[in-house]
């Protein structure tokens, strides 16, 4: 590591770590099947036992490797979405009612790159304030006019007995698998235009693909292979807005890299990508970094 | 490598078992292997699972007759039977469906709650005797402007109790659970027992032990230990329950 961040070594933020890993792999120095060795070795067992009980009993379990004895095999793997639905700080989103907190919100405390321990400020911190924010609207709001939601149960209810009437087509796994391979390739730590412009039109094609496709089960119960169906259609959603909001930046920040655009452009791009749906057509717009009381800079490790 | 997987589903006389061929690949977990199923043979297998990492505890089922979690059970140690655990006897682990242990991974829903579907079961009771414990921190001084520093030996005595993950491998693996069910089961007692001995706790005598002072509480238990043995996380509720009992005799021998 002392190649990629000469102070903080191992320690570097993940960002940082992934790119070290996927270079050090795509220079040959990895071992085969695309991994590195992390060493807790020089920790000693006293250490590792007291600090680190939960990171040896992940690498047992699943890689059966104790780390006191033996380095531990790891990649870079997607972990966290730092973006999510677009909420003020309160959570509340702009649609009067909904509101979010947890990973599935973007209350833009993290900007382009979560850092490690960040995420208990979601639960934590943000999960307390939505909750009282929550508790002091629903005073003030007068019983809501349930018909447009009944409406909506009936035509997603219509659409769910569409999606189970269908015959034959793909197995939803395949495409799911295909996703998660564009994801991966196109959308991964490095980015560059062709890849991403390639990737976006096989997410566009996937999209077509899963409207034909249905699973097999066609129970209305408990039926897992739907609820793949119907997350596959979300996700497909979510890997458009991801490959949109990514082509567009056309700079490096935090966790998004970029070959093409390798420096951060602060003049142009300091700023929330906001991604929407109009009719049926996704659209970038942005919204402004609030910045408080800090300054940006560089980051140095 | 075969899976023997139990299925039901509401309407059906009686459960059945279904057999799959799979090969098992280096590192193969149950969880996965359940994947598998669902994604290339049989796509309407239902299981729980979130995390797939043994900390959400929501996998939890009864595999070749120990409950296990799915997510951290390799198929491999199964098959080479490196993960004998030697439990007290109780009916939902005798043998009442033939398999073979060598070449088969036998799966089926933990016991001693209602199954709604395949592997996936209610655990509406299991969560009711949680509630009933009010597993709940009520400090005895007002918020302070710290952090509420612990001495480190008293995180480590608490630690072996927080560590649970509300799986209910314990539930299932308790004799007792399985004969009564109104038993507020090992996993409730220990988080109870774990705020008794919160340093931090406003206790008064066994005020906090007192809410299971009852008969299908600290009393129930027969001592089995499967609880302790079953943990995947290494939660010792027998030890707790065994602990209370003696603190709330000695409570009770210093009153007479």
């Amino acid at each position: 590591m002392e190649r990629y961040a000469l102070k903080s070594i191992d320690l570097a933020p993940r960002d940082v770590v992934a790119r070290a890993i996927e270079r050090e792999i795509a220079e040959g120095r990895g071992y085969e099947g695309g991994y590195v060795h992390l060493d807790l070795r020089h920790l000693g067992a006293d250490r590792i036992m007291e600090r680190l009980p939960g990171i040896r009993q992940i690498a047992m379990d699943f890689a059966g490797v104790d780390p006191i004895q033996d380095p531990v095999p790891i990649q870079p793997g997607q972990h966290y979405s730092m973006g999510g639905i677009d909420v003020d700080i309160n959570g509340a989103s702009t649609l009067p009612g909904l509101y979010a907190a947890g990973e599935c919100a973007c209350v833009s405390v993290h900007g382009a790159n979560r850092l490690g321990g960040n995420s208990l400020v979601e639960t934590v911190v943000f999960g307390r304030l939505v909750a009282e924010k929550i508790i002091e609207d629903v005073a003030n709001i007068t019983s809501p006019d349930d018909a447009p939601a009944k409406a909506a149960v009936t035509s997603v209810n219509a659409r769910i007995d569409g999606i189970l009437r269908r015959e034959g087509g793909e197995r939803v796994v395949m495409i799911r698998d295909r996703m998660t391979d564009t994801m991966s390739n196109k959308f991964g730590i490095f980015r560059e235009e062709q890849k991403m412009q390639q990737g976006l039109g096989e997410i566009k094609t996937m999209q077509e693909r899963v409207s034909h496709a249905s699973p097999q089960n066609k129970e209305r119960q408990l039926n897992q292979a739907l609820v793949r169906f119907l997350e596959l259609e979300g996700m497909l959603l979510l890997a458009e807005a991801v490959a949109r909001g990514a082509l567009a930046r056309e700079e490096s920040r935090g966790s998004h890299t970029r070959t093409d655009y390798p420096e951060r452009d602060d003049l142009n791009f300091l700023k929330h990508t906001l991604v929407g749906l109009r009719n049926e057509t996704m659209y970038v717009s942005y919204k402004p970094a609030t910045l408080g009381v800090f300054e940006p800079r560089e980051r140095v490790y | 490598m075969n899976l023997k997987v139990y299925r039901y589903r509401e309407g059906m006389a009686a459960p059945r078992y279904d057999t799959f061929e799979l090969v098992p690949s280096s590192g193969m977990t149950v969880l996965e292997a359940l994947f598998l199923v669902q994604e290339q043979l049989d796509d309407s297998l239902a299981f729980h699972y979130s995390c797939r990492g043994a900390v959400c505890g929501t996998c939890a089922m009864l595999i070749k007759k120990v409950p296990r979690l799915a997510c951290r059970t390799q198929v491999e140690s199964l098959l080479r039977g490196d993960l004998k655990v030697a439990l007290a006897a109780y009916p939902a682990i005798r043998e009442t469906v033939s398999w073979d242990p060598e070449k088969e991974v036998l799966v089926e829903p933990l016991p001693h709650l209602p199954v709604i579907k395949d592997l996936i079961v209610d655990m509406d009771i299991f969560f009711r005797f949680y509630r009933f414990i009010e597993p709940v921190f009520r400090p005895r001084d007002a918020t302070p402007d710290k952090e509420r520093l612990m001495d480190p030996a008293a995180v480590k005595k608490l630690e072996a109790y927080t560590n649970c993950i509300l799986c209910a491998a314990c539930h299932g693996a308790c004799p007792v659970a399985g004969q009564n069910p109104r038993y507020l089961g090992p996993a409730a007692l220990a988080k109870l027992y774990r705020f008794h001995i919160d340093p931090r706790e406003v206790e008064k005598n066994n005020s906090i032990l007192n809410r299971a002072d009852v008969p299908d509480g600290w009393w129930a238990c027969e001592m089995y230990g499967n609880c302790n043995l079953v943990c995947p996380k290494g939660v010792p509720p027998r030890t707790a329950i065994a602990k209370a009992v003696a603190a709330l005799h000695r409570e009770k021998k210093e009153a007479d």
